[in-house]
């Protein structure tokens, strides 16, 4: 599904004295279908929030988001988000969190019970299908939140900084999984990240932002083909210039 | 090993008390009552054993404890099944909330006990009034705790429920229900509390049959050792709800880290 954000503004509301926070500012931006875009920016700066409009979380101040022509006016099931903080459901195994959203949608037990199967296999869950979040380590937890938006067949997933909280090595091997996922090119993928690293690894485009209000400073494409080598002169190179551009952007 | 040990402990706890309890009764309270009082207002362990005996096979104490339990189980039901989906709303809706806070903030103060001559008057001795204070008794805790659990769960969990389209129940049901019920349990072992203290006070002063009216004879009669069998009698059921009811349940939720 194509994306097409038309001059989205959003505020929040401080102190009772102060003006409104702006927070995004007159945001404009086209996201191709099947696109793997990472969005890259300083913290606060309102990356997270235009994650929340995309998802129908967040109403905009003003402009509207279209997918595929029609515009965004509710959170729905065609576009998963995941969570840096993977927002597990506590009380629930490995696999119902998985089953959640289907068993949601009323899809009848058969086609849950496969589909929570193949998602368990995509992402390596094999086995952990009656442990609970708890005694899961972040990357199991994390993957457990890919596969509980997997299952929907999302048309647009939708990830806030999904491997932030990881620790090098895993955040790594997540980034090799999520290459092999998206390399079949079924869903739209927006990705939030502070790790320009992972931006050049991951993405298509990658768009820099500037800080509050935010507002998109420069676009750049991802020319290299996958798998990426993260020590190539060419993935440096274009590493260095996001980086370059995003710490001007910060100031 | 270790948890042999704190039963044997406790145990020995409790026979210690049983021994300063019989030498008290036998000196007559350390020779200040004569030994005929001594044996009227403060009999022996052994005396009130032989009596928890007799009572107990002529079913007068389980009748009793039957029309109490009865009564605490009725009203508190009722209690919960109007309590538990007020807290639920106050939390999902601020107006409702700010409807109802002031009333509950009014009413949970006042102690159970002052609804009695009320009750009595509006529903006449019998179960009914003593239903009716167990339900002004113990819906507070359980509407306040449920409110309090309503403001901590999380609310990303919302948010992916909400990319689910889940409708109202299934928010209630996959993410509300169990997230509120440590401190929906915390409300009802506060509630269960109340509701045993009330109908005691209530059958006490005039709701007929029931524990607190085998106290209220007891006294009457000078009868000191059923008051006390009655006693110990209501601390054993209250233990006994603790472990059975509310330990079995806190077992299932911590196996989720529900409390950490």
């Amino acid at each position: 599904m194509a994306i097409e954000i038309k001059e989205i503004s959003k505020s929040f509301p401080q102190n009772e004295q102060e003006e409104d926070l702006s927070i995004l500012n007159n945001i404009s931006l086209h996201i191709e279908d099947r696109e793997f875009v990472s969005l890259v920016g300083p913290s606060g700066c309102g990356k997270s929030t235009l994650l929340r409009i995309l998802a129908g979380l967040l109403k905009p101040d003003s402009g509207q988001i279209l997918v595929d022509g029609r515009a965004i006016t509710r959170p729905e099931s065609s576009r998963c988000m995941v969570f840096q903080d993977y927002v597990l459901f506590p009380w629930m195994t490995v696999s119902s969190n998985i089953a959640l959203g289907l068993q949601v949608r009323k899809k009848d037990k058969e086609y849950v019970h496969k589909k929570v199967q193949w998602a368990i296999e995509l992402v390596g869950l094999n086995g952990f299908e009656k442990a609970y979040p708890h005694q899961l380590s972040g990357g199991m937890k994390q993957r457990v939140s890919i596969a509980r938006a997997l299952v929907m067949n999302p048309e647009i997933l939708l990830m806030d900084e999904p491997f932030g909280a990881l620790d090098s090595f895993t955040r790594m091997k997540l980034q090799d999984e999520l290459v092999r996922l998206c390399g079949k090119k079924e869903f739209t993928t927006v990705f939030i990240t502070h790790d320009c690293d992972e931006a050049v690894y991951l993405s298509d485009r990658v768009v820099v932002f500037s800080g509050s209000p935010a507002e998109v400073k420069e676009i750049l494409p991802v020319d290299l083909p996958r798998p990426r080598n993260r020590t190539s002169p060419e993935f440096i190179a274009l590493r260095n210039q996001i980086l370059k551009v995003s710490v001007s952007a910060a100031e | 090993m270790k948890k042999f040990k704190a039963v044997i402990q406790g145990c020995i706890g409790i026979l210690m008390l049983l021994l300063i309890w019989t030498v008290a009764s036998k000196t007559g309270l350390f020779g200040k009552l004569d030994p005929d009082t001594a044996e009227m207002l403060f009999p022996d362990p052994l005396v009130v054993g032989k009596r928890f005996v007799e009572v107990l096979t002529s079913g007068y104490l389980l009748t009793n404890i039957w029309v109490s339990m009865k009564r605490v189980l009725v009203g508190f039901c009722i209690a919960v099944i109007i309590g538990l989906p007020i807290g639920i709303f106050m939390g999902r809706s601020q107006s409702f909330h700010n409807y109802i806070n002031p009333i509950i903030r009014f009413v949970s103060p006042i102690p159970g006990v002052a609804w009695v001559p009320l009750a009595i008057l509006w529903f006449g001795l019998g179960n009914n009034a003593a239903i009716f204070i167990i339900i002004m008794g113990s819906m507070s805790p359980i509407i306040t705790n449920t409110y309090q659990g309503m403001q901590n769960v999380d609310s990303k969990l919302y948010q992916v429920l909400d990319i689910m389209e889940a409708n109202w129940h299934q928010t209630i049901r996959y993410c509300v229900i169990p997230s509120i019920l440590p401190y929906v349990m915390a409300g009802f072992k506060l509630g269960l509390g109340f509701a045993w203290r009330v109908v005691i006070a209530a059958e006490m002063v005039g709701v007929p049959r029931g524990m607190g009216y085998v106290l209220s004879v007891g006294r009457n009669t000078g009868d000191t050792a059923i008051t006390l069998i009655t006693i110990i009698t209501l601390g054993i059921i209250m233990i006994l709800m603790e472990v059975v009811l509310f330990g079995t349940l806190e077992k299932r939720m911590n196996k989720w880290k529900m409390w950490e």
